[in-house]
């Protein structure tokens, strides 16, 4: 059964509904990431889940009983802030150890269980450390560490990684996936950034403006994204998306044309396209080749920019079909000048494709059938 | 960190120099001169600020000292200065802790709970504060007359009663205390709460520790008023050993009869549990006691 399930989860703040009908079930042990734009109330569920905010309506349950009208005490919950919100005024054993003093526990088991967090954080030689004197990654894992002394049944982190600079993020990161290993833990997660949530993420909650958009394993949202905003939203650099026609279709395969011409064969499902439908290609920048010349299944236009990043390349490629420039990742060692016209060729499974709605037809991946 | 000035900063750092000088003299040439009296033989209002002659006798009255004068009378203190002093540190300090306890609590609850009227609430009690004291007086009396005949201790002429009434002057208080609680963030408390922390376990644990400056000045200011406080002291306390020490002093300068001398030592007096406080205080009031807590 599942540990937490929101069942048609609705928050108003006054008469603005911002989380709409959210389902939702978290798995025992599930590293579970919600990842969306700014704005889109990922962060507002996890204080729904949390208790910080009351549900409008719907039904929150954990462990099967229903919580909604239960404060977070009472939720068996631990929560890491995007601010580290820890006590500044308590040292950081007694910050770690807060929560189980409130609960009474004995000295001994106090003692026991914040050394037991110290030593899995490397925070031994902080304990009597005010969080002002502390590095931004040492107060963020004195949250942590305040959050696992208590062996909740549920961990929530709001965006922990945020303050961090690049290299104590990817170490952080690092961390808690270890951790989430070790505890076994039900972790839910809150990011905005996309990588973090592919790397963490068991199970992975795409939103947008208050709803779910997709829920999956990160490699399946990224394989199979149910739509165009899920597609353009997972992968760094985003996908290039290109305006094209339906000229054929069959259940193996559709045939479209871009605005030059050229004919591009999508391994997809097409049977409930209709011809001459307006669709979206979408194709991923490393999908694109560099070839001498047009033919079918080819992407042709002129270098806006050039970006060595040492071990590949990314340039911008202005087309005639891409709503925005297309970005190809191509070699390193490819010989390309800003201003040359390039082809760049993509193999037909390679090549998403969203319809009118902008949902994605089923694509019939060769590794999978 | 010091800016690179040209020189011509010199002649407005004379200025400046000049300005604060003759600031600093206005404001203790009143408290000289009072010491000055305090220390003259006799009681005269004017003099030189350097007595000619140095005195004690005001000090001897004013400590509850008798003293012979320069024809062999012996002078008895007139009236009960420590007495008063103590009348008037004890009132100022249950006052301040009370007004410390109330306007905290209150103070909280505007800061971070959600009630209706919160506003118009906060506003009115302002809005009542500004009406003068002095023009109650009346209705404060006639209040306490009547409260005494069913609760003695805090009728007319009882300390329990003065400090009742000082409690109502809460309202700036809670404004001040609430401004604080509003810059300390709210995720502090929600962590708390979440590590299983009551509402009040909360305020008490977490919220007070990271306040303590903003209640030091709040104790000091309670305590400075209650303690300099004359009009609704003066119609609620009516016998001689009652009185607080602004009350009482006024009973040197009678009519016919100003003894600027006692009364200058029994304002000296007054100022010492003042500065005091202010000294204890002091180390408390310091910035800085919510950093690291959470990234700005």
């Amino acid at each position: 059964m599942a540990q937490v399930t929101l069942r048609n989860i609705c928050k108003s703040f006054g008469d603005i509904e911002t989380i709409h009908n959210v389902d939702l079930d978290i798995e025992k042990g599930d590293l579970c990431v919600f990842v969306g734009p700014s704005g889109c109330g990922k962060s507002t569920i996890l204080r729904l889940i949390a208790g910080l905010e009351e549900i409008t309506s719907g039904d929150l349950n954990m462990g099967g009983v229903r919580v909604n009208e239960l404060p977070p005490a009472e939720r068996s919950i631990s929560m890491v802030f995007q601010s580290y919100a820890l006590y500044p005024h308590m040292d950081v054993f007694r910050n770690m150890a807060f929560g189980l003093k409130i609960a009474k526990r004995p000295t001994s088991e106090i003692n026991e269980k914040v050394n037991w967090a110290s030593n899995i954080l490397g925070l031994n030689s902080y304990l009597d450390a005010k969080p002002k004197s502390l590095s931004g990654g040492q107060r963020q894992r004195v949250a942590i560490g305040r959050a696992i002394v208590r062996n909740p049944d549920l961990f929530l982190f709001d965006e922990p990684l945020s303050n961090l600079d690049a290299a104590l993020r990817v170490q952080t990161r690092m961390e808690i996936a270890q951790l989430h290993r070790k505890l076994g833990a039900t972790m839910v997660y809150v990011t905005h950034d996309q990588v973090e949530a592919m790397t963490l993420a068991t199970r992975m909650v795409v939103l947008r403006a208050g709803r779910v958009e997709q829920v999956g394993k990160p490699m399946d949202l990224f394989r199979r994204p149910c739509n165009k905003f899920v597609a353009g939203f997972i992968g760094s650099p985003k996908m290039n998306f290109l305006k094209v026609t339906l000229m054929r279709a069959n259940e193996k395969e559709a045939m479209v044309r871009d605005e030059d011409g050229t004919l591009h064969h999508v391994s997809v499902e097409a049977t409930k396209l209709s011809l001459g439908e307006k669709l979206t290609l979408g194709v991923r920048p490393e999908r694109l080749d560099l070839v001498d010349s047009a033919t079918d299944n080819t992407i042709k236009g002129c270098i806006l920019m050039v970006e060595r990043l040492g071990d590949q390349t990314l340039i911008h490629v202005k087309t005639s079909s891409s709503t925005d420039h297309c970005i190809a990742r191509i070699p390193a060692e490819s010989k390309v000048e800003l201003g040359d016209t390039v082809y760049l060729k993509v193999k037909s499974h390679h090549y998403h494709l969203f319809d009118k709605d902008e949902q994605a037809c089923h694509r019939l991946l060769p590794d999978e059938t | 960190m010091a800016i690179v000035t040209g020189k011509r900063n010199l002649l407005s750092h004379l200025a400046a120099h000049a300005g604060i000088l003759i600031f600093l003299a206005l404001v203790l040439f009143p408290f000289f001169m009072i010491i000055s009296i305090s220390l003259r033989p006799g009681n005269f209002a004017v003099g030189s600020l350097i007595p000619p002659e140095i005195s004690f006798e005001h000090w001897k009255l004013a400590l509850g000292i008798s003293y012979e004068d320069a024809h062999g009378n012996l002078i008895n203190p007139p009236f009960p200065v420590l007495t008063w002093l103590w009348n008037s540190v004890k009132i100022a300090t249950i006052t301040a802790f009370l007004i410390l306890a109330l306007s905290t609590t209150s103070a909280y609850a505007f800061a971070r709970m959600k009630f209706r009227f919160k506003g118009a609430v906060l506003n009115s009690i302002l809005l009542l504060q500004m009406f003068p004291a002095a023009l109650t007086l009346i209705a404060i009396f006639s209040i306490f007359d009547t409260l005494g005949e069913y609760i003695p201790w805090l009728g007319v002429d009882t300390h329990g009663g003065l400090i009742l009434s000082y409690l109502g002057g809460i309202a700036l208080h809670v404004w001040t205390i609430k401004g604080y609680f509003e810059s300390i963030p709210v995720d502090i408390e929600e962590a708390a709460s979440v590590d299983g922390a009551n509402t009040f376990q909360t305020f008490l644990y977490v919220l007070l520790p990271m306040a303590v400056p903003i209640l030091m000045v709040v104790f000091v200011l309670a305590f400075i008023g209650t303690l300099i406080e004359y009009p609704v002291a003066s119609i609620l306390l009516h016998q001689e050993d009652n009185l607080t020490l602004a009350v009482g002093s006024k009973l040197f300068l009678y009519e016919q009869n100003y003894l600027w001398g006692d009364f200058a030592a029994a304002a000296v007096l007054s100022g010492l549990p003042i500065t005091a406080v202010f000294l204890l205080a002091q180390k408390w009031i310091v910035s800085g006691l919510t950093v690291g807590g959470s990234k700005g």
